[in-house]
């Protein structure tokens, strides 16, 4: 219902301006001001679509989202990954440099979002990419966990393990 | 007289043409103060301790944001921001994702919101570094208002705190606005010890100011300018900033072209010749130079050395002022060395080529006016719309990123090749004015696919819902629930007779017992032998009623009688059948714990159905209650439908508008080019006439 409400609040923002849709910019605004201001109604338009379809397709309640994040990423360079649950594929994706780039300067890929009904579920990961001394690695992990009614988060973390020089795989759960 | 005034005419040609660079100059240091949001997170090696401390993510959210900033994919990320701030799904960044987000709305061309939001950021007592990153960017936003005075004063607010590269860019912000400040106005004075950093690429741009602030004074000195023009060259030679390296050539071939036009003021040609010689022939200052080269060879009278570089710029774009300059240059030179000849043969060619620039610039003026040039660009953007063709880079660029990259081009070559804008207005396409408003339409274009986007995701959305209303409906309606009912009623009564018969199973061990763990088979192959035992017993029944009454039958039916019931045979198939259901029994009874077992599992199993019936059951209000949340999301959906489409319209009349003034603009070039190219005829007819006479009077002499 607070959706409804961000909903109703949002269109009464822009009703202001709508209300005798604009066939000319208003006295005194500039182009730019009224691009500005579309901008801004536009964006606020589309975090709120965001979130209804997340509540239309996701309920928090089933929802899961999978992340992955690299930390360091000296000793693999990954080139794809693919994650299964409760043994049927749900996401895989291969990198561009870009995204790499976006990953190891710190950004974490929402790589899937989906549903899965409270229980006990397997989530495993597999990861492919060049390893130390540029050889062809390929690693799996995996994680056993709790859906609850709440909405769960998983981390596929890859990491460097400087004492081994190795890159280590791991599946972390959010709070 | 003619050479009078063209000799007057060089002087002032060179005076113009460097204040053309210096405007140019100053130009390009806005644009990269105006752009340097970006360089202070997405640098290169000495943005690593700040990106380290970016890396510590606490929320989720908050990677999902920086994955997106990282990619360049601003609106996205100001989405995810916006998204996450909503759900309160980042509290442990939520004042940096501020920042970020006031960043790339100023960024993005939203200044107005950008202002609010640093504003935000200090009245939300932020910790003390993004308060100082408020402040410097609220100081900025006001500089790029053309606010110096509120600027200055933001910026005196900032302490200590502030990142290095924003510091940097700070101090010469600062250093800029307080000198262009009359000198009688108060001193307003940074809030904290400046520290030198020589690494900066800053430090360049405000020598460079420095050196033509001086210039532009009125007691400046050309020698005293060049010899800060000449420092700051070697101490851009000397740098080894790889992160700024392109940055540093554009600004070396600035350097170097302010040097020569500087060199040819005082009178030093060999002086300039050498600054200009030094200039990247790839560089976009190569015309200007290969010009204020010209120039400097003409003042020395080394007419053979001046041809090359005016016979070079004669053959390119005609969209160059300089090429014009050289179609009268090159004429003027073959007449001071006296090939008339030559001479006139260059006047013919300028007279053609501006002749057919002229035609040209009509017929492109008659494709603005139908906007044939718009439904080029329409074309290149509905390509990259249907993801078919367009490169990551480009979709970034129509994302968003070209605010971010001033030397980013959002006009596709096929686009402008085939309108002949390029052909003709390559400069004014290159003005800041012009970048804007295709940077503005860009983004009218962007938005637009956006809510495009989102139109088609509503309707599926609204399918949907009412897909999930009806299917709400059906399971409420009363028919559904009697068939639950009468489901679980089935199921409890033989889920009850099972339990009995477990029980009894259990506790007895007699016969009766013993067939309730009879398996479907073994039921079956039971109630056979029990058919068999009924018919034999009613064979031998009705043998001993016929016997009973012998006198009654035939001979023949007594003889099958007598074969067919004989008591022995009947005695041996009941003995037989007897035997197969003690061995029925004994079966059962020998695997007496394991039926038990499965029968057990039977019943839990008919539990768990009866529990789910229940559960089921339980649900219903629930169903109910989803009903009506359907019923509210198709309100709310109707409510982001009419949004959307008064958005739409909106950007349909900006779009209007926007392409309306684009239009003007190009028109009024095209006019003034015309003027220009009419003026610069006028000079040639008249040069050619001069020369003509001037060889009929040599003639007639």
């Amino acid at each position: 219902m607070l959706l409804t409400v961000l909903a109703t609040q949002a269109f009464a923002a822009d009703e202001a301006t709508a209300s005798n849709e604009l066939q000319t910019l208003p006295d005194g605004q500039s182009l730019d001001d009224a691009l500005q201001a579309l901008k801004k109604d536009v964006l606020a338009l589309n975090r709120d679509l965001f979130i209804l379809e997340e509540e239309l397709l996701f309920p928090s309640n089933t929802q899961v989202a999978v992340f992955l994040s690299l930390d360091v990423g000296e000793f693999f360079k990954l080139d794809a990954v693919s994650v299964t649950v409760n043994e049927k594929e749900v996401a895989s994706h291969l990198y561009t440099e870009r995204q790499l780039d976006a990953l190891v300067r710190g950004g974490m890929q929402r790589l899937y979002l989906g549903n899965l009904k409270s229980g006990q579920h397997e989530i495993v990961a597999v990861f492919t990419g060049r390893g130390p001394n540029d050889r062809d690695f390929r690693r799996a992990t995996s994680l056993t966990f709790e859906k609850t009614t709440a909405a769960k988060k998983l981390e596929l973390l890859i990491k460097d393990e400087t004492r081994l020089y190795q890159p280590e795989f791991s599946i972390v759960e959010w709070d | 007289m003619l050479l009078n005034w063209r000799a007057s005419c060089v002087k002032r040609q060179a005076i113009r043409q460097l204040i053309v660079v210096v405007c140019a100059l100053i130009f390009s240091h806005t644009a990269l103060a105006q752009f340097s949001f970006i360089p202070s997170f997405l640098g290169g090696k000495g943005k690593q301790q700040e990106e380290k401390q970016l890396r510590h993510i606490q929320d989720p959210s908050y990677g999902a944001v920086l994955y997106e900033f990282f990619q360049q994919n601003y609106f996205q990320a100001m989405t995810e921001i916006m998204v996450a701030e909503e759900q309160q799904s980042m509290p442990s960044h939520q004042d940096f994702a501020n920042v970020m987000m006031g960043g790339i709305q100023l960024s993005y061309g939203m200044d107005t919101e950008a202002g609010k939001t640093f504003n935000q950021v200090i009245d939300q007592h932020a910790n003390d570094n993004n308060r100082a990153r408020g402040w410097f960017y609220l100081g900025k936003l006001a500089y790029q208002k053309n606010k110096p005075e509120v600027a200055l004063e933001a910026f005196a607010r900032v302490d200590q705190n502030l990142d290095r590269p924003l510091h940097d860019e700070l101090v010469y912000l600062h250093e800029k606005i307080t000198a262009d400040r009359p000198l009688t106005e108060t001193a307003i004075e940074l809030g904290f010890k400046v520290k030198e950093n020589r690494g900066s690429i800053y430090q360049y741009y405000r020598d460079y100011n420095r050196a033509m602030t001086l210039l532009a004074s009125d007691d400046s000195n050309g020698t005293q300018v060049a010899s800060q023009l000449l420092a700051l060259y070697a101490k851009i030679k000397a740098s080894s900033d790889s992160d700024n390296s392109i940055e540093l050539l554009g600004l070396r071939d600035k350097v170097l072209n302010s040097l020569g036009y500087l060199y040819l003021q005082m009178g030093d040609n060999d002086g300039a010749i050498s600054w200009f010689k030094r200039v990247r022939q790839d560089s976009l200052l190569a015309g200007k130079a290969m010009v204020g080269y010209g120039w400097a060879t003409i003042n020395k009278q080394d007419y053979q050395a001046s041809l090359t570089p005016w016979l070079a710029l004669q053959g390119r774009s005609m969209a160059e002022s300089t090429t014009h300059e050289a179609l009268l240059a090159v004429p003027y030179i073959y007449e001071a060395v006296q090939l008339d000849q030559q001479a006139l043969s260059a006047y013919d060619l300028a007279l053609l080529k501006m002749g057919d620039e002229l035609s040209a610039l009509e017929t492109l003026a008659g494709d603005i006016e139908q906007e044939g040039y718009l439904a080029a660009f329409t074309q290149s953007f509905a390509t990259f719309a249907n993801r078919s063709g367009a490169s990551q880079q480009q979709q970034q660029l129509y994302s968003g990123a070209h605010w971010l990259d001033a030397d980013a081009s959002l006009i596709e070559p096929d686009a402008l090749d085939t309108s002949g804008l390029r052909a003709h207005l390559s400069e004014l396409l290159a003005s800041a004015d012009m970048r804007t408003l295709f940077g503005q339409l860009n983004d009218i274009y962007w938005l637009n696919h956006n809510l495009d986007d989102w139109q088609s995701r509503l309707t599926a959305f609204d399918f949907m819902v009412a897909e999930r209303a009806e299917r709400s409906v059906l399971v409420m309606s009363g028919a559904e629930q009697d068939k639950l009912n009468q489901r679980y009623q089935d199921l409890q009564q033989r889920r009850d007779a099972l339990a009995s018969a477990i029980d009894y199973a259990t506790l007895d061990q007699s016969s009766t017992a013993v067939s309730l763990l009879f398996s479907e088979d073994e039921i079956r192959s039971a109630a056979r032998i029990e058919a068999a035992l009924a018919r034999l017993d009613s064979m031998a029944s009705r043998r001993q009623a016929i016997l009973d009454s012998r006198a009654e039958l035939s001979a023949d039916a007594s003889e099958k009688l007598a074969k067919s019931a004989d008591p022995a045979f009947i005695a041996a198939q009941r003995q037989q059948l007897k035997k197969m259901q003690a061995n029925l029994y004994w079966q059962a009874s020998s695997n007496r714990v394991a039926r038990l077992w499965e029968k057990q599992k039977l019943l839990n199993l008919a539990d768990d159905q009866l529990q789910e019936i229940q559960q089921r059951q339980d649900r219903i209000p629930a169903i109910a209650n989803a009903l009506t949340e359907q019923t509210a999301y198709t309100e709310t959906l109707a409510i982001q439908q009419s949004r959307l489409e008064s958005q739409q319209n909106k950007l349909r009349v900006l779009r209007e508008q926007l392409e309306a003034e684009i239009n003007q603009r190009l028109q009024l070039e095209i006019v003034q080019r015309k003027q220009r190219l009419n003026a610069y005829i006028g000079q040639v007819r008249l040069s050619k006439a001069s020369l003509l006479e001037r060889q009929i009077s040599e003639a007639a002499l």
